[in-house]
């Protein structure tokens, strides 16, 4: 697309101020996106090394549930199961990375720097009777509850990535709209006007000296 | 007290007993290469006509539940005092109470699949049975009158109804009392509710009729379930308070005398067992407990103290000891199958299948 | 010792001897020496007998349990039903020679008192030790049936171990012959 301006002076330097200002925001947004691609990347680090860490927790707590499975009879361990384990609230709140909104959820009564354990004072009931089951099967819903913080933390993260990874694709378009498009094409228009102008300078000069040469004949 | 009216039903066990896996089968059946291979070597033993009709080999833990139902069904037939038999076999009654009280007084979706075709009433009798039950309290009636039609009703199983019917009602009271909070029985109390009514019943009933190898067992059983249970609720960390209504009454060790050990330390639980022949099992469950160490292994060795004692049934000649023995040799062969059974479908290795097996009978 | 089943039933036994005794000794005038005489052969009959009864009785119920399950066992459990019959006979046999040594098939039964006595305490041997061992005897019997329902090949054991309670009743037997052909005098 071309910009088509009037050329004048006035015009000119209106562009010349608008490449001015589109570099400036090209530069700034460039360092954002810098700065985004940096935080993506800690994080989908981070995210790495949850779901590993998730994923064997997961096959280690499956393992010992189907320990627990072998020993109880079906019946009896449907029996135990039939109740949840109770809820667990969520909490949300906000933060913001470079502008982000992005979610912070942990579970409510268990705050991240505790990961896992169950806070001082708060005893997780089992909603079975002890007499007809194993402590196979406390180990393998312990486990399941301990994997519970990871996963909201893991969601989390994961939604963070989805938002930063919008947000960067949002910046680099911009970025790259700056670069190739709007940047070169400003820069076009001013160099168009400028010649334009020079065009009417040198045209208006040599009509001076047209005009100068009949008058000295005259 | 009868031991005498035993003799035939005792020649018949002697006769079946032969029928169960020995520690080799068992063994031979673990080493199989998978679940396919497994199911295949138990179809010359007893169990393979209920393998045969399986459609798929991965519902193997209904072809064992169907022989067990079968193998109670038979015992039960031979029984001259039905209402020994009828009382061991009641545990399962009393877990399918435990299913349809959750999902009747709980309001949690009922779970077929929980339900044990093992008990004496089938579980679908069991619905008309609260049924009735749930109505006569509706319309003000008594109990006594509604056992009218009940009459020609084997009277081990009136018997046993009305246990069944006075644990629910209990069930139902405490619910209602605490009408304002939904759960106001904890699913946890409802089942210690429920086995504590069980245990107790049973005791009485086999002190009844005198049969002391029969009640030394069950003692000893609730014995072994308590430290079991004090251990885990250790581990738990559940509240002095909420231990004393799991722990069963009448074993050997009084219940009071646990809770009152379980308030203070491991030490005092070590006390409480000592002169009783879990004194060991005892020592070294609290041994783990304070290290802090996994409880599998030493359950295990829980049950095989449990099943020696069984197993001295073995020796006596006469008496209903021998026909629970049996049962419960097949209860446990079972179990065994199932682990290995479980531990093929799940690729467990051989050593986290073996060091799950309980002891075998013969 | 008496807490189990066949405890009881010894106990009743000794108790019903001793109600003869005490029958005997107070009402030993009215019913004189042939009445007192005739207790001792009912006694002989009656004890073993009732042993035996039960202990066949018993013992035949756990054997009909293990033919229930497997009929190619009868001949082997037959056989150690029969044991504890023999008691029975045992005190049938001291029963006869007791009549027959009072005089009852030969017309003229006339015993004093002394003789009535001499006759029941000859008799009580085979009675006590028949009742009793007649009950311990089915006793392992139907234990020995165990090793016949588990290990056929092994049913000679069986046999032996309730043998060896036979012994006492022989020698209960033994002495109640004795006692009747060479003590009691005529």
């Amino acid at each position: 697309m071309e910009i088509r301006v009037n050329a004048t002076r006035q015009e000119l330097t209106r562009l010349k101020a608008r490449v001015r200002m589109a570099k400036r925001g090209h530069k700034l947004l460039k360092d954002k996106r810098d700065q985004l691609m940096k935080e993506f990347l800690a994080i989908v680090h981070e995210s790495q090394r949850l779901r590993q860490e998730l994923e064997k927790k997961l096959s280690l707590a499956y393992k010992s549930f189907s320990l627990a499975r072998a020993v109880l009879s079906p019946p009896a361990l449907e029996e135990a199961l039939m109740v949840a384990g109770g809820p667990e609230e969520v909490s949300i709140s906000y933060r913001h990375i470079m502008n982000v909104v992005v979610p912070e959820m942990y579970i409510t009564g268990r705050s991240p720097a505790q990961g896992s354990q169950p806070e001082e004072g708060r005893v997780m009931l089992p909603t079975y009777g002890l007499a007809s089951t194993s402590s196979d099967l406390d180990d393998a819903l312990a486990q399941f509850r301990g994997i519970m913080p990871l996963l909201v933390r893991l969601s989390c993260i994961e939604r963070t990535i989805q938002l930063l990874a919008d947000e960067i694709e949002k910046t680099r378009r911009r970025v790259n709209a700056l670069e190739y498009v709007l940047i070169p094409e400003l820069e076009q228009a001013v160099k168009d006007v400028e010649m334009r102008l020079e065009e009417m300078d040198r045209a208006n000069a040599s009509r001076l000296m047209k005009i100068k040469d009949i008058v000295r004949a005259h | 007290m009868d031991e005498f009216a035993w003799a035939s039903a005792v020649g018949r066990i002697r006769v079946l007993e032969k029928g169960l896996l020995s520690k080799q089968e068992l063994n031979r059946l673990a080493e199989s290469r998978n679940l396919e291979a497994a199911i295949g070597s138990l179809r010359d033993s007893v169990y393979g006509p209920y393998f045969a009709r399986l459609e798929n080999v991965e519902d193997f833990d209904v072809a064992l539940e169907r022989f067990l139902a079968d193998s109670y069904a038979y015992i039960g037939s031979m029984a001259p005092e039905p209402l020994v038999i009828t009382a061991y076999r009641a545990r399962y009654d009393f877990h399918n109470l435990k299913v349809f009280s959750k999902s009747r007084l709980l309001g949690i979706p009922r779970e077929d699949k929980a339900l044990s075709l093992l008990g004496n009433i089938r579980p679908e009798d069991f619905i008309g049975f609260l049924d009735t039950i749930d109505r006569d309290r509706d319309a003000g009636v008594a109990r006594d009158t509604s056992l009218e039609d009940e009459k020609s009703e084997r009277p081990d199983l009136v018997e046993l109804k009305s246990v069944l019917a006075r644990t629910y009602e209990t069930l139902k009271s405490r619910v209602v009392n605490d009408a304002n909070n939904t759960l106001g029985l904890s699913p946890l109390e409802l089942d210690s509710l429920v086995d504590r009514a069980f245990y107790g019943w049973a005791q009485g009933v086999f002190r009844r009729f005198g049969y002391d190898g029969v009640s030394d067992f069950l003692s000893s059983e609730m014995d072994i379930l308590n430290l079991k249970m004090a251990l885990r609720a250790k581990r738990l960390g559940l509240p002095c308070s909420l231990f004393s209504n799991l722990a069963l009454p009448e074993g050997n060790v009084p219940s009071e005398v646990l809770v009152d050990a379980y308030g203070k330390d491991g030490e005092k639980i070590k006390l409480a067992y000592k002169g009783t022949p879990w004194e060991r099992l005892a020592s070294e469950g609290v041994a783990l407990l304070e290290r802090g160490e996994r409880l599998t292994a030493w359950e295990k060795s829980c049950d095989d103290a449990l099943f020696r004692l069984i197993k001295k049934a073995r020796i006596l000649p006469l008496g209903p000891e021998p026909v629970i023995g049996y049962i419960a040799a097949r209860e446990a062969e079972v179990k065994n199958i199932r682990i290995i059974l479980a531990g093929k479908q799940s690729e467990l290795s051989a050593g986290e299948i073996a060091e799950r097996l309980r002891e075998s009978y013969v | 010792m008496f807490g189990g089943l066949t405890g009881m039933l010894v106990l009743f036994g000794l108790l019903v001897s001793f109600l003869a005794l005490g029958t005997a000794a107070f009402f030993g005038e009215v019913l004189g020496g042939n009445g007192i005489a005739l207790i001792g052969a009912g006694l002989a009959v009656f004890l073993s007998g009732m042993g035996s009864t039960i202990g066949v009785g018993i013992a035949g119920e756990k054997a009909a349990g293990i033919t229930a399950e497997d009929p190619e066992k009868f001949g082997r459990l037959l056989l150690l039903q029969a044991l504890p019959g023999t008691q029975g006979i045992y005190g049938f046999l001291v029963g006869f020679l007791a009549m027959f040594r009072m005089g009852a098939f030969s017309g003229g039964m006339n015993l004093t008192i002394d003789q009535g006595w001499q006759f029941l305490f000859a008799c009580l041997p085979v009675a006590i030790t028949c009742l009793v061992s007649g009950l311990y005897q089915a006793r392992v019997s139907i234990a020995g049936m165990d090793i016949v329902a588990k290990h056929p090949e092994e049913s000679g054991k069986a046999l032996i171990l309730p043998a060896m309670v036979e012994t006492y009743a022989v020698l209960g037997l033994l002495a109640s012959v004795l006692l009747l052909m060479f003590a009691v005098k005529v």
